[in-house]
């Protein structure tokens, strides 16, 4: 028997207790990080599919059908398709303010070979492209061949894999990283194998295919703008004086998504201080109720000859052990659930949702640790130090 | 060693009366020696308790000190007065005491190893309980004793670290005639082994054990056997 | 009833309604894609039929183990365990559906693997109980 020991002693023998302060400082650590998480990942999503995006205008046909589908494929994941004619990627390169213009292709699949839920088919021009391009490169450093395609981070396949598109086998080339948003769930295919793709669409009967030829149209236009140009007035410019087509700015695009997500987040933050009053709260009236109930224990080992400080220090590294596991478990259950649970997140937010990477992660662990021991520990100590002031005679004298 | 209360008061403030205080006990001396046995007996609320706490250092007097040898405790730090407290003064406190975490043994060996790391406090331990009879429930937790072996647990407890002073609150309260006999016999031997031994209680019985005995009423000792300490 | 065995009793009963939730849930909260179009089976439909057998036999184990004496007791959570472990496995190496977005991948998966864990501990929790008990009546 050692004096170190005795806190264990205490925290083993009174089970009750101990489950109780845990679960407390358990809800306090994780309604903390598994807040600060979530409004983090919804920013980090947000920003990712900004920057995923890659441009700066995306012009598509002047048709209600075609921005309700652009919007699905970005925001909702519904896969859609719509087509123009391939001479606008010239007219819109001539606008004044364009610096880059790439055309991009969509297909849907009917079947992906697994399951009835059909893919988005996105492709793209190697030669003039610098929105897709960048991204596939961290994953793929080759130049994606025919009949190669380039999967997003959600499609459930291998590298070098095959998945059947319209009959044809194409080979996983490369999968890209993470982004949380609806692109993980697109392929991705250089403009050669789309053309494939869409003729071999057109076999099997798509309507709006029958009557075109795949050389000579496209999806999309990204339009990357010259430095000094404004890009509002660049779209503008282009809605103007290119008829048939629509011009969005991309930020204007996503403006709609940062709105529920300030919204959202706003919510997370406005839960979390109130369970953090609302805990804090809690735990001063349960230790201040502890010590109460323990003040005759507290005056024997007084009797015994423990100092006050004595005992406020034993009061405290009974406190600080049982928040550590309240807070660690806390930590890990709240990362890890989000970690599981993020895909289900996003479907469910329909917002796009990205966990912060494994540094800033455990940063955000490490302090909402530290913050729920300190608190804990604050609250146990003060109703510990303010009972040991009263003299041990009296509260003996109290108990009988 | 010698423990000396000199002209002791212990006055408590009330708020619901017209007199706005009142005094558990009135100015009281009194020394307990070495090898004897102090008795204090009288009613309920007639202040023994709070003598007692007050020369166990655990309730500060309103006047008056407390010499144990030639140090004034109440003069001490709390620091110093718990650690003098630990090494010196055994206290028995009134009620059933035993700490629910800790087994039998363990809560006899604690005291001990609150300062310093004793190599040896096992062995005195179960001597202890072996000397109060309770030495079978050494590896019990409080919960599974009776009152009485509660009560000598207390005992084994407070004399853990050979201390010159005993003080017993009532520690033959709600025991039986057999528990009785067997607790009063056990401080007769302590006081006999040299220990100084003060005994707060209602028990007729504790009488014949007793070298001196006073009565308290309203707050006031008054020696009726003995010779004056 | 004494603590022990009342806390045994506990831990069997958490084991049970735990395995009953996966039972329940994998045929229909947390069920998997539901058929095509065309009435035929995703590619998750195996996985999910798998792990419902798996939920139903741990069900019968852990239920079976909260009424039977000593060794069997003892045997009954030891599969329990087993069977817990093997659901946890069951979504991560059997087929699903290609895409991480769909119910399930997102939903039950994870949700299968987190109820299955949580079985596992109280099972093992659950043993360590039963030893214990054991080495204390001195049955060997």
């Amino acid at each position: 028997m050692k004096k170190k020991t005795l806190p264990f002693k205490n925290i083993i023998r009174k089970p009750a207790r101990t489950a109780a302060l845990t679960i407390i400082v358990f809800l306090m650590s994780f309604t903390l990080l598994g807040g600060t998480l979530a409004v983090m990942s919804l920013q980090r999503g947000l920003d990712s599919l900004e920057t995923r995006l890659g441009a700066d205008i995306i012009v598509i046909p002047d048709t209600a059908k075609s921005k309700v589908n652009l919007e699905n494929i970005i925001f909702q994941g519904v896969p859609g398709y719509f087509y123009m004619d391939k001479s606008y990627v010239d007219k819109l390169a001539q606008v004044e303010g364009v610096e880059k213009v790439s055309a991009q292709y969509y297909l849907a699949s009917l079947s992906a070979g697994c399951c009835s839920m059909p893919v988005q088919i996105i492709g793209y021009d190697p030669e003039t492209d610098f929105s897709v391009t960048p991204w596939i490169k961290k994953s793929y450093g080759k130049a994606l061949g025919e009949l190669d395609i380039v999967i997003g981070y959600n499609v459930n396949k291998d590298v070098d894999s095959y998945i059947t598109l319209y009959g044809l086998d194409c080979k996983v080339a490369a999968k890209l990283e993470q982004t949380g948003t609806e692109l993980d769930n697109a392929v991705y295919a250089n403009v050669d194998t789309v053309k494939r793709l869409i003729a071999a669409a057109k076999d099997t009967g798509i309507n709006e295919l029958s009557k075109k030829d795949p050389e000579k149209i496209v999806s999309s236009v990204m339009i990357k703008v010259e430095d000094g140009y404004g890009i509002d007035d660049v779209a503008g410019d282009i809605n103007i004086y290119v008829r048939h087509v629509q011009a969005y700015p991309t930020r204007s695009m996503i403006s709609g998504i940062a709105d529920s997500l300030s919204g959202i987040s706003g919510v997370i933050r406005v839960l979390i201080a109130a369970v953090w009053v609302f805990v804090f709260v809690l735990l001063c009236i349960v230790f201040a109720a502890m010590v109460n109930e323990r003040k005759k224990e507290f005056a024997i080992y007084r009797v015994m000859g423990m100092s006050r400080a004595m005992l406020a220090s034993m009061v405290l590294y009974e406190g600080v052990i049982i928040s550590a596991a309240g807070a660690l478990l806390g930590c890990a259950v709240s990362a890890l659930g989000l970690n599981m649970f993020s895909t289900a997140i996003e479907n469910s937010l329909n917002l796009p949702f990205l966990l912060p990477n494994m540094g800033a992660l455990a940063i955000c662990a490490a302090v909402t640790f530290v913050l729920s021991v300190v608190i804990s520990a604050v609250s146990s100590f003060y109703a510990a130090v303010k009972l040991s002031r009263v003299d041990p005679g009296l509260i003996l004298r109290e108990g009988n | 060693m010698i423990l000396k209360a000199e002209a002791v008061t212990k006055k408590y403030f009330r708020k619901s009366s017209e007199s706005n205080f009142f005094y558990a006990v009135s100015e009281t001396t009194l020394e307990l020696r070495e090898g004897s046995i102090t008795e204090i007996t009288g009613r309920s609320g007639s202040g023994k308790s709070t003598l007692l706490n007050m020369l166990a250092g655990l309730l500060r007097p309103s006047s008056g000190r407390v010499l144990l040898g030639e140090t004034d405790i109440y003069s001490l730090k709390d620091k110093e007065l718990s650690r003098l407290r630990n090494s010196s003064i055994g206290v028995i406190p009134q009620g059933q005491t035993g700490l629910d975490s800790l087994t039998v043994i363990e809560n006899v060996i604690l005291p001990s190893v609150l300062y310093k790391v004793s190599l040896n406090s096992e062995e005195r331990a179960m001597e202890l309980l072996e000397k109060v009879g309770i030495a079978q429930l050494a590896h019990s937790y409080p919960k599974e004793l009776s009152g009485g072996e509660l009560r000598r647990l207390a005992i084994a407890r407070a004399l853990i670290n050979s201390p010159a002073v005993l003080l017993a609150d009532e520690p033959t309260g709600d025991l039986d005639d057999e528990n009785t006999k067997l607790v009063l016999e056990l401080l007769r031997n302590f006081a006999d082994d040299g220990v100084s031994v003060l005994l707060v209680t209602h028990e007729a019985e504790a009488e014949k054990y007793a070298d001196v005995v006073y009565r308290m009423n309203a707050g006031k000792p008054d020696q009726i056997k003995g010779r004056p300490g | 009833m004494k603590r022990n065995n009342k806390f045994e009793l506990t831990l069997g009963i958490i084991m049970t309604v735990l395995s009953v939730l996966l039972f329940v849930g994998i045929l229909t909260f947390f069920a998997p894609c539901g058929p095509k179009e065309d009435g035929s089976f995703m590619k998750c439909h195996e996985m999910g039929q798998a792990v419902m057998w798996t939920a139903c036999a741990m069900t019968l184990f852990s239920g079976v183990s909260m009424f039977v004496p000593g060794m069997i007791k003892l045997v009954c959570s030891v599969v329990t365990v087993l069977l817990s472990a093997a659901a946890a496995v069951l979504p991560n190496v059997m087929t699903t559906c290609m895409s991480e977005k769909m119910q399930c991948n997102a939903v039950t998966k994870p949700l299968v693997m987190v109820i299955a864990c949580l079985v596992a501990v109280v099972a093992v929790a659950k043993i360590a109980v039963v030893l214990k008990n054991r080495k204390k009546n001195g049955e060997a």
